[in-house]
């Protein structure tokens, strides 16, 4: 019985990210904070830091400040993105609280499958994924970015 | 001794480091929820928590599915001072979770909960349905009921299934476990210690001689009481330690020393001149002899200790596994009291129970308990000459060396079950299998179609705990098995199975996916 269970859902989730890897990052949509479809596509066109995280993770929320006081210091020059894997509500909140400056999303299932697509297989946060100014995925990385880290990949790239 | 005990906490220390974010498990490796159902029907769920992940308390839920007034109540868990958080109870280690209530039949539980790997990362809430009838208890009794000094073993089918009942059951089991390792020959070296005390110098009858079998008996097993707290703190290390060939070697040579004695070699006892002085000390005290007699006591631990050694390192390795410093005390101490009750009797009846020799039987017996305690040398020192033995091999194994190895051999078995024999020379239920269970006609059929692997990790090289880690465990024996999908099958075999058991797993395991 759990086992045809555990079957379906290996099946339901294998699908799920074919369906999202189907196409690249930059052909998903997902929801904004005010609950309106984004195209990511409108991210494209310069360096990219994609954040994935949510408000349960506590790393997460240690390293937001600093990607925030960086998005400011490369205001111009690379887009930030923070995708949350967690309730619109909570999302909101914690935004407003931590002055968020860059765009966030929100998702659950479907940003979780384009975590996964993004090569996150086993689905741990936080989760960097970076893109250079021509949409190729630079580096991804899982785990507390420090800023310095983050930084120093951020300089690399055109 | 000091700078082995300083390499212990080296080693203690850096298994405690932080988990590289690219080995991370998925989630349902870190955290795996099982559903046990008890005797009565009453239900339990056991959460796994892998080394180097917690659970967070108050994110974990566990719900009757139909709706029914199941209750889970939540043990305490540690505290762990979060830098977003702050002060958080989290679950480091396996924690049974009790429902309350029997449930009506059919019911499932759904169990969710989030946690975090120490390396910095943290999963997304999981939810799994649990279904009852997955699993069943197996008792205590399995532990230690064939792994005693008659040797050869049948533990349950699954390694954390040993104990679950309250700590106060499975505290009272190890008492019953003592007084049956009692009643093996480990014993007889402490005869002539508790006879010797019983009816030694300032014998003044029946009541000072229970006191001090008492005494005697306490020293014994608070000395095994600080063995289970090592235990419980140092997790499994302890365990793994007392398997290493040097410890063995140091035990048997001690067993030959005594035998030795035993044969009149040397007298085994204090120089005289301390011996007089102690006496007139004890004799001050209000205890009597109660110092030198306690002091016997502990040091007999040492000398029962190797002897019980296998049960002994199962029950510490569970010990170290669920981490509870209470526990581990606890249940050891209880063993020890078991260990010492027939001393106890012995005690209370007084010289009246132990039969008047004569000087020629009595060193005829000692004779007796000579050759007994050289044969125990050999049998405890068997891991290290076991392998030695001209004995073909039954079975052909692949080795390997590193997580990366094994994944890569898994990823290339494609279509094939996959069986990973974790394996030490001084692994003494490894060589058993190895001798008695893979030459059977029908194992080695079988086995036929599995891609076989082999960890060998009697180096204990960085690598092999790598790999130990990986799988979450402690140390040899452990058989790991990948179904014919290429996933880690949860059922593992820990310790020995004869040819007719280990058959019916491997059935079994072929059956799957």
């Amino acid at each position: 019985m759990t086992r045809l269970h555990a079957r379906l859902a290996a099946a339901t989730l294998a699908f799920i990210s074919l369906t999202a890897s189907a196409g690249s990052f930059f052909d998903a949509e997902l929801k904004d904070l005010s609950g309106k479809p984004q195209k990511l596509a409108t991210l494209q066109g310069k360096p990219l830091v994609v954040n994935y995280w949510a408000t349960w993770c506590s790393p997460c929320r240690e390293e937001i400040p600093e990607f925030v006081t960086l998005s400011k210091k490369y205001a111009g020059k690379v887009n930030f993105v923070g995708i949350a894997i967690d309730d619109a509500k909570s999302v909101g909140d914690f935004a407003k609280q931590y002055k968020i400056s860059y765009p966030t999303l929100i998702g659950e299932a479907d940003a979780m499958a384009l975590m996964k697509a993004e090569g996150n297989a086993i689905g741990g946060l936080p989760y960097t994924a970076i893109y250079d100014g021509q949409g190729r995925r630079v580096t991804t990385h899982t785990g507390r970015l420090s800023a310095a880290q983050l930084e120093s990949t951020l300089k690399t790239l055109k | 001794m000091v700078r082995l005990l300083f390499g212990l906490l080296l080693a203690m220390l850096t298994s405690l480091s932080h988990a590289d974010p690219a080995s991370l498990l998925p989630p349902e490796k870190a955290f795996q929820a099982r559903l046990v159902m008890n005797e009565d029907g009453g239900y339990a769920v056991h959460f796994n928590v892998a080394p180097g992940y917690y659970l967070y308390r108050d994110r974990m839920s566990l719900t009757p599915e139909p709706v029914s007034a199941l209750k889970a109540t939540l043990p305490k868990g540690e505290m762990k001072d979060d830098p977003s958080f702050g002060r958080v109870e989290v679950f480091k280690h396996d924690v049974v979770v009790p429902l309350q209530g029997i449930p009506p039949a059919g019911t499932a539980i759904r169990a969710r909960f989030q946690g975090c790997a120490d390396a910095g990362v943290c999963y997304p809430p999981q939810t799994v349905l649990l279904h009852p009838g997955d699993e069943r208890e197996s008792g205590v009794a399995a532990l230690f009921g064939t792994t005693g000094a008659a040797g050869g073993n049948v533990p349950g089918p699954d390694d954390e299934g040993y104990f679950s009942g309250s700590k106060a059951a499975t505290i009272a089991l190890f008492f019953v476990a003592g007084i049956g390792l009692a009643l093996t020959a480990c014993m007889y070296p402490l005869l002539p210690i508790i006879s010797g005390i019983v009816l030694g110098p300032g014998r003044t009858g029946r009541g000072k001689a229970l006191w001090l079998s008492a005494v005697y008996v306490q020293g014994l097993a608070l000395t095994y009481m600080l063995v289970g707290v090592a235990a419980a703190l140092t997790g499994t290390l302890l365990t793994v330690w007392l398997q290493q060939p040097v410890v063995i070697g140091a035990f048997a040579l001690f067993f030959v020393a005594m035998a030795v004695s035993m044969f009149g070699g040397y007298q085994l006892q204090l120089p005289g001149s301390w011996q007089s002085r102690l006496n007139d000390v004890a004799n001050r005290l209000p205890g009597g002899h109660a110092g030198p007699v306690f002091l016997m006591g502990a040091l007999s631990a040492l000398i029962v200790g190797p002897c019980v050694a296998p049960p002994l390192a199962a029950a510490l390795a569970y010990l170290g596994q669920q981490g509870d410093v209470a526990l581990g005390g606890g249940a050891l101490y209880a063993l020890a009291l078991g260990i010492g009750t027939p001393l106890l009797v012995i005690g209370a009846a007084g010289s009246a129970v132990l039969p008047r020799l004569t000087g020629k039987t009595m060193s005829r017996m000692k004779m007796l308990f000579g050759v007994v305690l050289l044969g125990m040398a050999v049998w405890i020192a068997r891991p290290l000459w076991q392998g030695w033995l001209p004995g073909e091999h039954a079975v052909s194994f692949e080795p390997v060396r590193t997580v990366a190895e094994l994944q890569d051999k898994v990823a290339s078995a494609r279509g094939k079950p996959v069986i990973v024999d974790f394996y030490a020379d001084w692994c003494v239920s490894c060589i058993e299998f190895e001798r008695e269970t893979l030459p059977d006609p029908r194992i080695k059929a079988k086995l036929d179609g599995f891609v076989r692997l082999r960890a060998d990790v009697t180096g204990n090289t960085a690598d092999d705990a790598a790999l130990l880690k990986h799988f979450g465990l402690y140390g040899p024996p452990a058989l790991l098995f990948y179904g014919t999908d290429g996933q880690l099958v949860r059922e593992r075999v820990i310790g020995f199975q004869n040819a007719d058991a280990f058959l019916a797993t491997l059935n079994r395991i072929e059956g799957r996916p």
